[in-house]
């Protein structure tokens, strides 16, 4: 069934380009062609140039690298669970999510050639690996899951590539491409139901490979006996961060593409909503492995965890601890309708522009943070601040920013990246400063701007892949968007088999 | 000999070898062609196997109450192997695989305490646990902890495990200066300048003590040559040839003769082991100062 949207849809790719995409597109391009640079002066003059040191021996290079892998949950751990159980309004959001996926998996991994010391020796790693090594563990995970996604992206792709083929009315060498990868697809009804059913094998499948990458990935902490690393709850703790913050990139990157290919019909307010519900869910999971992490260790008192516990929030890297939870409540009060609490408290509510709203948030907390800083967390000044940053969050930030699920979902959206990213900062540097032998170093980092330009570089990657693939392939999966409407009738017959019998009890 | 022929030629007139035992023949003579060939040869007299088989667990003791923080074995020890020069200005990425770590004391009587820190050789290194290329890996017959640079991949993931952060990264290119010099003067480093024994690292490697191996291994042929085996003392790393107190004592923890074994028995109460906790078993022992 060929609905009259099937064909706008397979012609996106077409009509993507404008002045904006091309002005987005040189943007990143120069900004990944000086993080480039960057690595390439990073490599002649050696991890010098980077803030790195003894002990900090690992920066936000490692950060970025957690970070990433953790965004490549999103997509398919999201699109798999969701096709898995038959949530029908998955089908605009897998492909994104599944796009989101490699490009992550991609720069996560490239940031490990980034703080290698010889990233000439690479091959080391196949030629001379060692299994019990965690590092290797990671390799071993991290490379089943790239091509494991890639399929999973893949598989679903070949229907659309197929349409964008038969759309096309010269037979150049686009058209060998697409012909390609489509593999012969014709629709038949043979062909249909064996995609389906590698499709859902695939996707039941991907599941525990996800889930065991980001748990490999907080082994390479989690295996050493660092205080505040070796701790048990870390598979489960990075799997949680990292749908989360997956979610949350999903969610900005969703916002980008309904604005930008003015996709309002597919992407409704209703996607958005869903995904923010399971983003307070997430939440809930994320503050409880926290909570518990930072309360059994310090109930504890045990010396060696307690500073690394004390340094995190008092000492120079408390800028991360402390931001982390700054911008993670923050996300938490948008997701969640605290602005009907400060209404049926009959307080005076206050609506300005949304992007101010978000500076405001976000410079006064600097402004605070620094003044607790200086003066210390019970002086007077202190005091005020807080109160007066507090009134103006749930009077005028929160009320402004949850104007809609859009407007939700994007902000708490950057306050759930930002804050995921810190969490990792605040993992892996604090740890590191305060080590075990401790007259021996009392360590402290800053990242320079070799390492701030990589990471920018890692970012724009990111955009510029997302930019190139809605150039090449439709956004939305068209195919199964326009299987939905058959699926009414399924759901129907589905809910037949589980409302109760009409002559009831007896 | 002529019995012995009588024997034979009996055996022979007697036996009259059957299918099955040529067949059995074959097979014996096969299993032990092959146990022949999988066997070790060994060239050297008997003597010497005797003590060449024999594990070593080479150690250090520390004697607190002697050490004065001169900081000469933290010289010699830079100079021995060919540890690069202050790299850059920061403090915190240079370079010393033996570091004299001091506490202050206050109160009533204020003293500061010195505690040297060269590599613990740990029995159960989390360093080679970690390592994903085998690049750091311990010497077993010898008991010491040892990295091949050659194969290291710069990942940091040791620096990162060693609980007592005693391992070191080579952050940039490592500089000699009075290599340098040499080298401006139109003379090779050969000349002088470098320790011709240890290996120049390169930058993006990890290092650190190595309980200088180098003489360790000097020391082993030379015994070797003479048909003897290692003296106790013959091994001296420069950090303790140095030292001004005799504060270091290095030797053979499995030769309960030895000094150091000596030493540690005798001294059984005051003996410390830093992080003994954490089950890493340090080869280092430190003589307490305040006992």
């Amino acid at each position: 069934m060929k609905t009259n949207f099937s064909n706008q849809l397979i012609d996106l790719p077409k009509k993507a380009t404008g002045r904006a995409y091309w002005g987005w597109f040189t943007v990143f391009t120069i900004l990944v062609l000086f993080g480039i640079g960057a690595w390439i002066y990073q490599l002649v003059y050696g991890l010098g140039v980077t803030g790195l040191n003894r002990p900090i021996f690992w920066g936000i290079y490692i950060t970025n690298f957690v970070f990433f892998i953790g965004i490549s949950h999103a997509g398919t751990l999201i699109s798999a669970i969701l096709r898995v159980s038959n949530a029908e309004w998955r089908r605009p959001v897998t492909r994104m999510a599944e796009a989101i996926t490699v490009f992550a998996l991609f720069i996560g991994a490239s940031m490990i050639l980034c703080d290698m010391g010889r990233p000439d020796r690479l091959l080391n790693v196949f030629s001379l690996g060692r299994i019990q090594s965690p590092l290797l563990w990671d390799v071993i995970s991290i490379s089943s899951y790239l091509f494991a996604s890639i399929v999973y992206l893949y598989l679903p792709l070949i229907p659309d590539i197929a349409a964008m083929r038969d759309r096309m009315t010269t037979r150049g060498l686009l058209y060998s491409f697409y012909n390609n990868l489509a593999l012969n697809w014709r629709g038949t009804v043979a062909q249909k139901t064996r995609l389906e059913r590698a499709i859902g094998a695939s996707a039941i499948m991907i599941i525990p490979l996800a889930v065991s990458v980001h748990t490999v990935v907080s082994y390479v902490f989690a295996m050493s006996v660092q205080p505040l690393w070796h701790s048990t709850i870390f598979g489960p703790y990075f799997v949680i961060g990292a749908i989360y913050s997956g979610i949350a990139v999903l969610l900005i990157a969703m916002l980008i593409a309904r604005k930008a290919l003015h996709l309002e019909s597919f992407l409704k307010e209703v996607h958005f909503k869903y995904l923010c519900y399971l983003q307070i869910l997430m939440f809930g999971l994320w503050f409880y492995a926290t909570f518990g992490e930072y309360l059994v260790t310090g109930y504890g008192n045990e010396p060696s965890e307690m500073r690394v516990i004390l340094a995190k929030i008092f000492e120079v890297h408390s800028w991360g601890f402390i931001g982390m939870f700054a911008v993670m409540l923050m996300a938490f009060f948008i997701l969640t309708p605290t602005d009907r609490l400060v209404r049926a408290l009959r307080l005076p509510t206050m609506k300005i522009n949304s992007v101010a709203a978000f500076v405001l948030a976000l410079g006064g907390w600097a402004v605070l943070f620094s003044i607790i800083y200086s003066k210390g967390m019970n002086s007077a000044p202190a005091l005020v601040a807080s109160v007066v940053y507090g009134l103006l969050l749930f009077l005028v930030v929160i009320p402004t920013l949850r104007k809609n699920w859009f407007s939700i979902a994007l902000y708490s959206s950057i306050f759930v990246a930002m804050g995921m990213w810190l969490e990792r900062f605040t993992i892996i540097v604090p740890t590191l400063a305060r080590p075990r032998i401790e007259e021996m170093i009392w360590g402290s980092y800053t990242p320079s701007w070799v390492e701030l330009s990589i990471t920018v570089a890692a970012l724009s990657v990111m955009a510029l892949l997302f930019l190139i693939f809605a150039k090449v392939f439709p956004l939305i999966s068209v195919w199964e968007v326009e299987e939905g409407a058959e699926a009414i009738e399924q759901v129907k017959t589905n809910m037949q088999e589980y409302l109760p019998d009409e002559n009831g009890i007896g | 000999m002529e019995k012995k022929n009588e024997i034979i030629k009996e055996d022979e007139q007697s036996a009259g070898i059957s299918r099955m035992d040529f067949l059995k023949g074959v097979a014996i003579a096969a299993l032990g062609g092959a146990a022949l060939l999988t066997t070790k040869k060994y060239t050297t007299s008997p003597d010497v196997k005797a003590f060449e088989g024999k594990k070593k667990r080479y150690g250090m003791l520390i004697d607190l109450r002697k050490c004065v923080g001169c900081e000469s074995c933290t010289i010699a020890c830079k100079s021995e192997n060919n540890v690069t020069v202050d790299s850059s200005g920061m403090n915190a990425r240079r370079i010393f695989w033996n570091h004299l770590v001091y506490t202050e004391e206050g109160g009533e009587h204020p003293a500061i305490h010195a505690r040297p820190q060269p590599c613990n050789h740990c029995e159960n290194p989390p360093c080679i646990k970690a390592c994903p290329v085998g690049a750091t890996y311990e010497d077993e017959s010898r008991g010491v902890v040892l990295i091949n640079y050659d194969n290291c991949i710069g990942c940091r993931m040791c620096t990162v495990y060693c609980p007592y952060s005693r391992r070191y990264f080579n952050w940039e290119k490592p500089h000699f200066p009075h290599v340098e010099r040499l080298d401006e003067k139109g003379m090779t480093a050969s000349a002088g300048g470098f320790n011709p024994s240890v290996q120049v690292r390169t930058k993006g490697v990890t290092e650190k003590c190595t309980f200088c191996i180098h003489r360790i291994i000097a020391a082993e042929e030379r015994a070797k040559k003479e048909w003897r085996e290692v003296r106790d003392g013959e091994i001296q790393p420069a950090c303790t040839a140095t030292c001004i107190g005799g504060t270091r004592t290095f030797g053979d923890l499995n030769d309960p003769g030895s000094k150091i074994s000596r030493l540690v028995k005798e001294n059984k109460d005051k003996i410390m082991r830093l992080e003994e906790h954490l089950g890493t078993e340090p080869k280092v022992f430190f003589i307490k100062e305040n006992i």
